[in-house]
């Protein structure tokens, strides 16, 4: 007994100590708590704008969205956060399975957001679409050679295709996209066929490919859209004359369209301040915002109202699959286990 | 190790040792908890995820960890030990100098050298342009691999083992090494005959911390496409979500430290290596000067110069380039990084002087062996621990919320998930093993007889502590708190997971702008962390020989 109230009380002088005086959240305090895997410039300039202009306290935790929702698993009813803010549909799925998320029904958020691009129940909505693509170098690819994924496996790309690890989301998206769109028998021989195409072991991060295509270790990087937009913005003059040699190519246009994955938002299942997340996300989905994403992060609106950046109209329109989102989270665990079949590292 | 004395002085104060070690097995608890809570999983269902990870990437991991660790660990003691022999038997120009600029990379997180390292490396770095002709790929491509990691991890880690054999070095007792000299051994027969041997548990206690600081990093292996055992845990847990699997990976991890630690404690079990308590005999210094000074310059100047200078110029550079640009504000992290390293490293010194003395008291040797256990939850990455922190104390809370809603309808929630306090927690059980070593060792070298010569003299334990002990003691507390203090200042998985909300530190600051890629400011950041770290540094260097100078004029 006395060990036990040892601990209570060592336990209890640390945390009042601590404490900021923070009170059990009451309903609808004017606060939101944001479990986030974003840390971007532009999430914080609309979240201060947010406090601005609701006088909501917007309390942001930011980090590895694995870990993130263990978190809120391990919470349970008791957690505080009252948004999960993911970069990856995959995992907002996973969330959804584990009853994570509650539906969120809009008919505001419904009229923005494109039926495929949401959760059909409302436990997730988009708010931002990047696009997997191909960056090649101007000097040596005419863009006329380049198709569709499945061609990066042909033989004629051996040593040119720079891609980063198995662990990356997007390319575990990428491959569970492949998945469902073509069958586990086509993906494997697709990811088996990129391995033997490798320029080097996977290593580095998306930006790291393209600066590798720029130096000429290899002719082609798959790597994400706005990475792109945040080279070309780039104050390093490093980073912009190394973007400025390569092109950019979206692929499957005439098959499903590009892979794209989204980052979106959801309302805990065990949120204290629901009214609060709910206006949050619709404002992040406001054209405003969605153009702050657009122009800041270089990522795709999802509002469909939004008027494109001039670096987007200089990608021109294209078309992407939407088909394959719904279905990348039940994948996702199949194409990590193809990666590491085909000793995709 | 020393024998244990044949009275058990605990037996005869039945009250007071008591709540010392209630204590401290309270604090050892609270310490396997994460552990605990981790290994729990391991005899759940391992599901396929287990035979996948055997069928697949298994014997890759086990091969790559090997050689990544046993890369690091002789290149970090070939540089420690030889700096720390130069510093601690050989007077040449500079010394003073190098003394305590050996220690700098301790200030400098691995992951921020790696990234300065990859900028000095680039594709249109000058080092390019001068290498271009002599290689067929650029040398970042060279750089990005097993041994660009090993490069790394060896020159931001071999500080500790370097305070930790100068330290043994310099204590070494005169007599041994006098004998030897007049006996006609020469230096060099001297170092690999009598010094090098007597130093062994130093080498090996170095050794260990540098293995498990090895072994849990996660982001520079992951960056440079190095595949390690850590690399599978991360798999197995969070991309197929298999906790089972996971823990077996992780368990396989620490049976492997306990297995290290263990073999090195069987093959030394007989020898004593009790140093001598002469301290004022310590050996004079063999004068270099000219030519002679050249093999004790280079030795110490390079670890100087790979691990520090080189990286920290990159930075400054950096930082010198984005002045007024900085994207996060600077003060609130630097603040709150300095708030959590002196609070954490204050907390944690106070409680392994408890555990430490408790077995010091008791000559306790299952108390000894259980700290021994809590200490290997440093080998496991601190995002596995974190989560392993976070289960448990969620239950606690729990616990209380549903009591106190129960009997007085109060509501209390998470009352301790978002604080500053579950951070703290969650740092001195991570941090502990770093104030455990030193202090334990240090207790064993200084106080066996003193404090016990006050027992008799009818002083209470925490009279003895007090008055006797700490005063002792204070070199070596300094140093534990000054090494907790600069990897708190590093720390990275502990605090993304376990701050409470929009508590920026610098390590985070830095991480974000480093994965968003604005390097140039993640530089700027980092040149704080180094700064930060720096002053402490400094101070660690002049507190260890400012206490050794003190033992000599007594």
């Amino acid at each position: 007994m006395f060990t036990a109230r040892n601990i209570l009380l060592m336990l209890f002088c640390i945390a009042l100590l601590s404490c900021s005086s923070e009170a059990p959240p009451v309903a609808e305090e004017p606060v939101v708590n944001i479990y986030s895997h974003r840390h971007y410039a532009a999430d914080k300039l609309l979240f201060e704008k947010f406090e601005k202009e609701t006088g909501i306290k917007v309390n942001l935790t930011t980090g590895k969205l694995d870990e993130l929702i263990k978190r809120l698993e391990i919470e349970g009813e008791l957690t505080e956060a009252d948004i999960l803010l993911s970069v990856d549909v995959g995992r907002l799925h996973r969330a959804t399975e584990k009853g994570l998320l509650q539906p969120l029904v809009s008919a505001d958020l419904a009229a923005a957001v494109p039926a495929d691009l949401r959760d059909p129940d409302g436990h997730w909505y988009a708010l931002t679409k990047r696009a997997r693509i191909i960056a090649y170098a101007k000097e040596r690819v005419n863009p006329a050679e380049l198709s569709t994924y499945a061609a990066l496996a042909d033989k004629k790309w051996k040593g040119k295709i720079l891609v980063r690890a198995a662990s990356s989301i997007y390319n575990q998206s990428l491959l569970a996209s492949i998945i469902a769109n073509e069958g586990p028998e086509a993906a494997e021989k697709w990811a088996s066929g990129i391995v033997n195409n490798m320029a080097r072991s996977p290593k580095g991060n998306d930006r790291d490919q393209m600066k590798a295509v720029a130096a000429g270790i290899g002719d082609l990087a798959i790597v994400n859209s706005y990475y792109v937009g945040i080279m070309i913005n780039s104050d390093d003059d490093e980073q912009t004359s190394a973007v400025s040699k390569v092109g950019v190519f979206f692929p499957d246009q005439d098959k499903n369209g590009t892979h794209v994955n989204i980052s979106g938002a959801g309302i805990t299942k065990h949120a204290k301040h629901p009214k609060n997340a709910k206006k949050l996300i619709e404002f992040l989905l406001s054209e405003a915002s969605q153009t702050t994403f657009a122009t800041t992060n270089h990522e795709f609106a999802v509002n469909s109202n939004t008027a494109p950046p001039e670096l987007h109209k200089s990608w021109g329109e294209f078309k992407s699959d939407h088909q394959a989102l719904g279905k990348l989270g039940a994948l996702n665990e199949e194409a990590v286990k193809l990666f590491d079949k085909v000793g995709w590292q | 190790m020393s024998k244990t004395l044949p009275i058990k002085y605990g037996r005869r104060y039945k009250w007071r040792p008591d709540s010392w070690q209630i204590l401290s097995f309270s604090i050892v608890f609270l310490v396997l908890l994460p552990l605990i809570s981790i290994l729990s999983n391991l005899f759940g269902p391992a599901g396929d995820a287990w035979q996948h990870i055997v069928d697949t990437n298994l014997l890759h991991y086990i091969r790559t960890s090997a050689l990544l660790i046993l890369g690091t660990t002789l290149l970090s003691a070939l540089i420690a030990v030889s700096s720390a022999w130069a510093i601690a038997f050989y007077d040449f120009p500079g010394r003073r100098f190098f003394e305590w600029a050996l220690i700098l990379p301790l200030a400098l997180p691995a992951y921020i050298s790696a990234y300065a390292y990859i900028g000095i490396l680039d594709y249109d770095s000058l080092v390019q342009q001068l290498l271009a002709p002599l290689l067929p790929l650029p040398i970042r491509e060279y750089f990005m691999s097993l041994s660009g990691a090993i490069f790394i991890f060896a020159f931001a880690l071999y500080p500790y083992l370097y305070l930790i054999t100068r330290i043994a070095f310099q204590r070494q007792s005169r007599t041994i090494l006098e004998s030897a000299r007049l006996l006609g051994h020469s230096s060099r027969s001297i170092f690999w005959k009598v010094a090098l041997p007597l130093s062994r548990p130093a080498i090996a206690a170095g050794l260990a911390l540098i293995f498990m600081e090895t072994m849990n990093d996660y982001g520079l292996v992951k960056y440079f496409g190095v595949y390690t055992f850590t690399t599978g845990i991360f798999e197995a847990w969070y991309e197929l979500d298999a906790s089972a699997a996971a823990t077996r990976l992780s368990a396989l991890l620490m049976l492997l430290t306990f297995g290290m630690i263990g073999l090195e404690l069987w093959q030394r079990r007989q020898k004593g290596y009790a140093s001598s308590s002469n301290m004022d005999l310590t050996l004079s210094r063999v004068k270099k000067r000219g030519s002679k000074a050249i093999f004790p310059l280079v030795v110490c100047f390079l670890p100087f110069f790979f691990g520090f200078l080189l990286p920290g110029t990159q930075l400054a550079s950096w930082s010198i380039g984005s002045i007024g640009k900085l994207e996060s504000e600077f003060l609130t992290p630097f603040l709150n990084s300095m708030m959590l390293a002196s609070t954490t490293a204050i907390i944690i010194v106070a409680v392994a002087l408890v555990v430490v003395y408790t077995t010091h008291l008791h000559r306790s040797t299952e108390m000894k062996l259980l700290s021994k256990i809590s200490t290997l939850g440093y080998s496991i990455p601190g995002a596995i621990i974190a989560i392993g922190i976070i289960a448990p104390f969620v239950y606690f809370q729990r616990t209380v919320h549903e009591f106190m809603t129960g009997v007085f309808g109060i509501s209390t929630g998470l009352f301790l998930s978002s604080t500053i306090g579950f951070l703290l927690i969650g740092y001195t059980i991570r941090f502990l093993a770093l104030a455990f070593n030193p202090l334990e060792s240090g207790f064993e070298r200084n106080c066996r007889n003193l404090d016990e010569a006050a027992r008799i003299l009818g002083r209470t334990p925490l009279q003895a502590l007090r008055e006797v002990d700490l005063p002792l003691l204070r070199g070596t507390i300094f140093t534990a708190a000054i090494l907790v203090f600069v990897d708190v200042l590093k720390d990275l998985p502990l605090t993304l997971l376990l701050a409470p909300p929009n508590f920026p530190t610098l390590a985070t600051e830095a991480h974000y702008l480093a994965e968003n890629e604005v390097i140039a400011q993640a530089g700027t950041i980092a040149s704080a962390i180094v700064l930060a770290g720096m002053i402490p540094v400094y101070i660690l260097n002049r507190l260890m020989t400012g206490d050794l100078t003190e033992n000599t004029e007594q």
